[in-house]
């Protein structure tokens, strides 16, 4: 099953994870309506607050209805679990991915992080082997800094490791 | 007049602004045709990298795109069955079953060419209905912003996804985090919660980039192993005589694109269901069903959602609210180069009127040439493997991201909201209303408040305002109407 099938709600059971999702929503909207109204009070309808107020609102008048309609519905299929379904080890493994680059690019620079990335990401998704991933990842890269840096002239984080 | 005429001869007059217009046309095709990559990804990465640039040089490159983006996202739409874009979606619905019966050229060259047809209405309407909307909008009071601003925000909340209480959570969710910072009438922290990071408030571009480009990526990752179906096109030019039997159904689905398009927070996605529902109902007898092929409902859904980007730029130009989601980025790009689009556009830089309107003119005619040429080009660059893809996808979007304020920090933003994205747009929220809530937020609580300071906060007096004004009474009602609407369908 692919999760993200759109099907509406009279259709489909709930999915693996969907209600604690929806729980973890209004709770969110419970904090943005306690930080909305501690702005400045509801001291007036014209303070930097009153709209905030408004949408945190609207938020949680949402978000209940829709945890509560969350919670009328079917309980997922016995063999959908929120590992396999919802964070599958590909999501997990690439969602990893994507953050150690980001949190690298600063200390390494574009170009040695988005090579490491690209050759990683390509490795494991494309899965043709090491030599093609490399020269695509090299290849890609190379264009992205043609257009990028000398032909759009765009700023790009200098590997600060060796300061 | 003749000086309309001038301004509008600028981009096809000067080689460097034609190059650029051609360009981003050329461009927002394959970035259109491509899943997973979005107009709105394209425009908001290329509104960073095209800050110091000349205005006119920026509004050439992003309205080529935009045209082209549109038009693109049909062909993957027909070729894969899989819409580069939101407003191709309908297109999939009858050009896909003719890409199965081996009519995938005959079905591309009728869509290019009412495309061409459905943004030349757009742009005329744009020509011709924007000044005077913009003589009507002076008249307009902050409090008629703020309505404006509900509208728009309704709009987008009621018309997406599986649930409208999703939608308005969107909505909602994106209001706060355009709130987010200072405030820009009294510069109280809202939301900052002590840190300096957050006192400039999240970037809309890194926030837009995230829900939209890393986002679909997580989400495309369950379909990482679905290889794209291979397709052999040929000759693509339709004849004249199957041009001139479907043009009344173009022209009419094009008037209701221009003006979905026209209305804040509807975009080419709303316009073409509307354009099919209406393609159905005039046809009560196609020669081939709805959904297994009809010609009309390929024709209905190009023109239409074509046409609704002149329509997009009416709002986005005469009341500086956006028409949808690109031209929200859009209205972005034009405040960094120090331009504020509203009701005195057309009377401080008609110019730029209409040079724009010159832009979406060329970029429609590039339309026109690349969308019947390149095809068996195109057809290779489509089937990219979504393992190669992806990767790049997400380097683009950092690069574009990082691009705003040379920030590391814009970058952590975008990966936090495509994290985000990701869960909402898996149990069924549309991402869309959040970034029209960002932008319509700020707008809402500027005008509202600005209202309620003019009338000393009686609410009183504010709410008589609303039912004595006219402008502000007919947008009450049109609110009304939305509302109403709605709560009928759902019944």
């Amino acid at each position: 099953m692919n999760p993200t099938e759109p099907l509406t709600n009279a259709e489909r059971p709930r999915k693996p994870g969907e209600l604690v999702f929806t729980g973890l929503l209004f709770g969110a909207s419970l904090a943005i309506a306690y930080y909305s109204v501690d702005i400045s009070g509801l001291s007036s309808t014209s303070s930097p607050g009153s709209i905030p107020v408004l949408a945190a609102v609207f938020l949680l008048i949402s978000s209940l209805y829709t945890l509560i309609k969350t919670a009328k519905m079917a309980k997922p299929a016995a063999d959908d679990s929120f590992t396999n379904l919802i964070t599958p080890r590909l999501f997990l493994l690439y969602a990893c991915i994507t953050l150690t680059y980001i949190l690298t690019i600063n200390q390494f620079g574009f170009l040695a992080s988005s090579l490491a990335f690209l050759f990683f990401s390509i490795l494991i998704l494309y899965r043709h082997g090491p030599l093609l991933s490399i020269l695509i990842s090299i290849n890609v890269l190379a264009i992205i800094y043609v257009v990028f840096r000398l032909m759009f002239k765009v700023i790009l984080p200098e590997a600060n490791i060796w300061q | 007049m003749s000086n309309a005429f001038e301004y509008f001869s600028i981009g096809w007059a000067d080689p460097y602004l034609f190059f650029l217009t051609a360009m981003g046309t050329f461009a927002g095709i394959y970035v259109g045709a491509i899943p997973g990559l979005s107009v709105t990804m394209a425009v908001s990465i290329l509104i960073s990298f095209t800050f110091s640039w000349d205005v006119n040089e920026a509004l050439a490159l992003m309205a080529g795109i935009f045209m082209g983006g549109v038009y693109g996202g049909s062909r993957t739409a027909i070729l894969l069955n899989i819409p580069g874009a939101p407003s191709a979606m309908i297109t999939a619905l009858d050009g896909y079953p003719l890409a199965k019966k081996g009519e995938a050229s005959q079905a591309i060259g009728l869509s290019t060419v009412m495309s061409f047809v459905g943004g030349l209405v757009g742009i005329i309407v744009l020509a011709v209905a924007a000044p005077i909307i913009s003589e009507f909008t002076l008249l307009f009071a902050p409090r008629d912003y703020f309505l404006l601003a509900v509208l728009g925000l309704l709009l987008v909340g009621a018309l997406s996804g599986e649930s409208l209480a999703k939608g308005i959570f969107c909505a909602g969710l994106g209001v706060i985090l355009g709130m987010i910072g200072l405030d820009p009438l009294t510069a109280e922290e809202r939301f900052t919660f002590g840190t300096l990071e957050l006192t400039g408030g999240i970037p809309y571009i890194a926030a837009m980039i995230g829900f939209f480009g890393i986002a679909e990526v997580f989400v495309q990752l369950h379909q990482i192993g679905v290889e794209p179906i291979r397709q052999n096109p040929g000759k693509i030019i339709p004849s004249w005589s199957l041009v001139k039997k479907y043009l009344p159904l173009s022209f009419q689905t094009s008037g209701i694109g221009a003006i979905i398009g026209a209305l804040p927070g509807t975009g080419g996605d709303i316009a073409a269901m509307l354009a099919y529902d209406h393609a159905k109902r005039v046809t009560p007898n196609p020669v081939t069903p709805f959904g297994e092929g009809a010609y009309e409902g390929l024709i209905a859904a190009e023109s239409s959602n074509n046409a609704a980007v002149g329509g997009a730029y009416i709002p986005m130009l005469t009341l500086g609210i956006p028409g949808d989601a690109v031209t929200a980025v859009m209205i972005g790009a034009l405040f960094i180069h120090g331009i504020q689009p509203g009701p005195l556009m057309l009377t401080e830089t008609p110019h730029l009127f209409w040079y724009t309107v010159g832009n979406l003119t060329l970029a429609n005619l590039c339309v026109l040439v690349f969308g019947l040429t390149g095809i068996r080009l195109f057809s290779k660059i489509v089937q990219c493997p979504k393992g190669i893809l992806l990767p790049v996808i997400i380097v683009l979007s950092v690069v574009g991201t990082y691009a705003i304020q040379n920030s590391v920090t814009d970058v952590y933003w975008m990966f936090g909201c495509g994290i985000l994205g990701y869960f909402l747009k898996t149990y069924g929220y549309q991402v869309a209303p959040i970034i029209l809530g960002i932008i319509l937020g700020p707008l809402m609580d500027v005008s509202y408040r600005r209202a309620a300071i003019s009338v000393k906060n009686d609410m009183g007096e504010l709410l008589w305002g609303m039912v004595s004004n006219p402008i502000t009474l007919v947008l009450v009602m049109g609110i009304a109407l939305v509302l109403i609407n709605k709560l009928r369908r759902r019944r």
